[in-house]
């Protein structure tokens, strides 16, 4: 991937641009908010991802300026604000994601990669997921493993979905949250892993691979091993 | 209790007020009296010149009949025609009248020979030895062309000459008198209300000086000072309480928050000391980020429930389907209660419609349902219910385990209330805050509804209208 960061806490470029690298990803960082929207406009990102509290001017208004400037890169949002209406506002001003500090190097990761991932496959979303020996119709929403139907509740369907379009990659517990119950909290109870739980029983235990695996302390990856 | 100076009884406006209150009384009865006074003066006067008028009219009809001649004999008494003064005192006491013909020479025909008004109707007094101090009305007109004159006149009853002197020197003594008066009233009223005002100042002073236990003492008879008394106390009363949980919170946030600090401090040590064993780097690194994890999760409960408690998120209420929104988060809890060996029981009425935020609402029925799930015994059975009455969605959640003491049924949705008191257990004690506070946002309420056996909170929310 190729990704610009505007940012202008040192402590957060060097701990985020060393992921990025280490991952193979390249980085470009801006420090302020005009040099980032200069940097935006001159070169093609996969993803871009913008402070909220840059020097000069909010990262939110940047990302305005940005999309009515007709750059239609992909972009995050970081911030250090909690406020419930802060996403709503930054989602508004036309970024793609939002995401609090502090946080993980592997969930910024999973959603840049999410982000990324989206643009080229905007035109056709897939009819048909597969990943090893299981398959997803997604317009008959039947579930087959080695030719044998998998019997799904709606919930564990859409989580098999969200793995599925994201072949390989992290998906956090705080994205399913997000994507799947549409919660912007964060219930102290497992209700993802006792979820996904469920799902793996059904998809891998009666299997002799295991398709889904867990990320300790991040996640989840479906893919072959 | 201090007394009152001087200085400051001038400057008060009880004083001030009672004082001019006093006079303008004063003065409004002395205009009052004089009013009627005057009333009556002119009553009297009006009666005494209705007669002179009537007399005046027989006499000149006497002389229009029998000439001059005729109105001397008509003033003729005793066989003369012009009168002794002596006869005056007669007059006077009977209520008779003066008269007098004279002519263009001033030359008396009959009649009394004091008495020289000007033409018409005037107000005069007799020329006597003792009489001419009191006043008459008196007439005086042109007979044949001005050959002779006719004067008739009639004494001004002295009582209401006397009333009317009476009434000067009393009004003058009322006005003398009512200065002293209403200072001293003011004075004394102004002087109650100081001290009960001074009472109040004393309690105020205690407090300043950190005696937040005192309280303004009442007289017990209602009047306003027992009222403004006992509010100040009420208000006392709320500050104190909203005070001592403060510092309760304070005490409890420091704790809570420090705690996975002093952990985090201690990993790091170890890590220091096992920077040469990889596993146990590892194991120091996940301890430190789970304790880091909590320390997040309080602060992010701080922060939303001072988001919710400010209030500014009702503009983004929308109508829903309060028995919709249960039912899915109640679907999502089944296989963690399922998990945990315990019997989840989800009882909706159908179409509950509410006006609110979806996202908050779902935190409440998740942080009522998280608190049923840590707090209820191994295999408890645990019911979510909600049905309508009296224009208001009631929500029930309830477990059939240990319940919880009578004594905090109000402080469990205090922050950082958390019933087990080495705070040893899991949670940071704003789960219920956070419901309390969202339901409040949403114009309803949150209460336990029993106590034992088994806790049920119930949330009572305003059903949307139409």
């Amino acid at each position: 991937m190729n990704i610009l960061l505007v940012e202008d806490n040192q402590e957060i470029v060097a701990f985020v641009a060393r992921g990025l690298h280490e991952a193979g990803d390249a980085v470009s960082v801006a420090t302020s908010a005009n040099q980032g929207l200069i940097e935006a406009a001159a070169h093609p990102f996969d993803v871009i991802i913008f402070d909220r509290l840059l020097p000069g001017m909010d990262g939110v208004d940047a990302v305005r300026v940005l999309r009515q400037s007709g750059v239609e890169t992909p972009v995050l949002i970081l911030t250090a604000l909690d406020g419930i209406d802060d996403r709503v506002t930054g989602l508004e001003a036309g970024a793609d994601d939002y995401l609090t500090k502090p946080f993980a190097f592997a969930e910024l990761y999973a959603r840049l990669r999410a982000l990324a991932r989206r643009q080229p496959m905007m035109d056709k979303e897939p009819t048909r997921l597969q990943v090893g020996d299981l398959t997803m119709e997604r317009a008959t929403q039947i579930v087959t493993r080695a030719g044998v139907k998998l019997d799904l509740s709606p919930r564990e369907h859409k989580i098999l979905e969200c793995l599925m379009l994201n072949e390989d990659q992290l998906v956090t517990r705080t994205m399913l949250l997000e994507k799947i119950w549409g919660y912007r909290f964060d219930p102290k109870t497992s209700l993802v892993q006792t979820h996904v739980s469920r799902l793996r029983t059904k998809v891998d235990k009666p299997f002799d691979v295991e398709l889904i695996r867990t990320v300790r302390g991040a996640g989840y990856v479906i893919g072959e091993p | 209790m201090s007394s009152v100076s001087p200085s400051a009884l001038l400057r008060s406006t009880i004083f001030r007020r009672t004082v001019l209150s006093g006079l303008i009384g004063a003065v409004g009865l002395i205009a009052l009296v004089w009013l009627g006074f005057a009333v009556h003066k002119a009553n009297t006067l009006g009666n005494v010149r209705a007669s002179l008028e009537e007399e005046m009219q027989n006499l000149e009809a006497l002389h229009t009949g029998e000439g001059v001649d005729g109105l001397v004999q008509a003033l003729t008494f005793d066989g003369r025609s012009v009168w002794d003064p002596d006869w005056l005192y007669a007059i006077l006491e009977e209520d008779e009248f003066i008269a007098r013909v004279l002519t263009g020479d001033d030359e008396t025909l009959a009649g009394y020979e004091g008495i020289d008004p000007p033409g018409g109707s005037t107000s005069t007094y007799v020329d006597h030895d003792e009489l001419s101090g009191h006043r008459v009305l008196s007439y005086r007109l042109p007979l044949d062309g001005g050959d002779v004159e006719l004067v008739v006149a009639r004494f001004v009853p002295d009582r209401v000459l006397i009333l009317e002197e009476w009434l000067v020197r009393a009004s003058l003594l009322v006005l003398l008198a009512v200065v002293p008066i209403s200072l001293l009233t003011g004075f004394f009223t102004s002087r109650t209300a100081f001290r009960r005002l001074d009472t109040i100042s004393a309690t105020a002073e205690t407090i300043d000086e950190g005696k937040m236990d005192a309280r303004v003492p009442l007289e017990g008879n209602g009047d306003e000072f027992d009222r403004l008394s006992s509010a100040v106390n009420d208000m006392l009363d709320r500050i104190s309480a909203l005070a001592r949980n403060l510092e309760g919170v304070s005490a409890d946030v420091a704790h809570d928050l420090k705690t996975p600090v002093s952990n985090i401090a201690g990993r790091l040590q170890l890590l220091e000391r096992d920077a040469n064993d990889p596993q146990a780097v590892v194991a120091h690194v996940t301890a430190s980020q789970a304790h880091i994890t909590t320390l997040l999760r309080t602060l992010d409960a701080m922060l939303r429930l001072g988001e919710v408690e400010a209030g500014g998120r009702r503009g983004a209420f929308a109508p829903m389907d309060f028995s919709h929104l249960i039912a899915d988060v109640a679907e999502s809890f089944l296989p963690v209660f399922e998990d945990a060996d315990k019997q989840f029981d989800v009882r909706t009425q159908a179409r509950v419609p509410v006006n609110g935020d979806r996202d908050l609402l779902t935190q409440l029925i998740s942080n009522l349902l998280e608190n049923a799930l840590e707090h209820s015994r191994d295999g408890a059975n645990i019911w979510v219910e909600l049905r309508t009455s009296k224009g208001r969605a009631l929500l029930e959640v309830g477990d059939d385990g240990p319940g919880l003491p009578a004594s905090a049924v109000d402080s469990v949705f205090d922050r950082f209330v958390r019933l087990d008191s080495s705070r040893t257990t899991p949670g940071n004690g704003l789960g219920l805050s956070l419901v309390r506070a969202i339901a409040e946002l949403h114009h309803g309420e949150v209460r336990v509804a029993q106590t034992a056996p088994g806790a049920v909170f119930e949330v009572s929310l305003p059903l949307r209208e139409g």
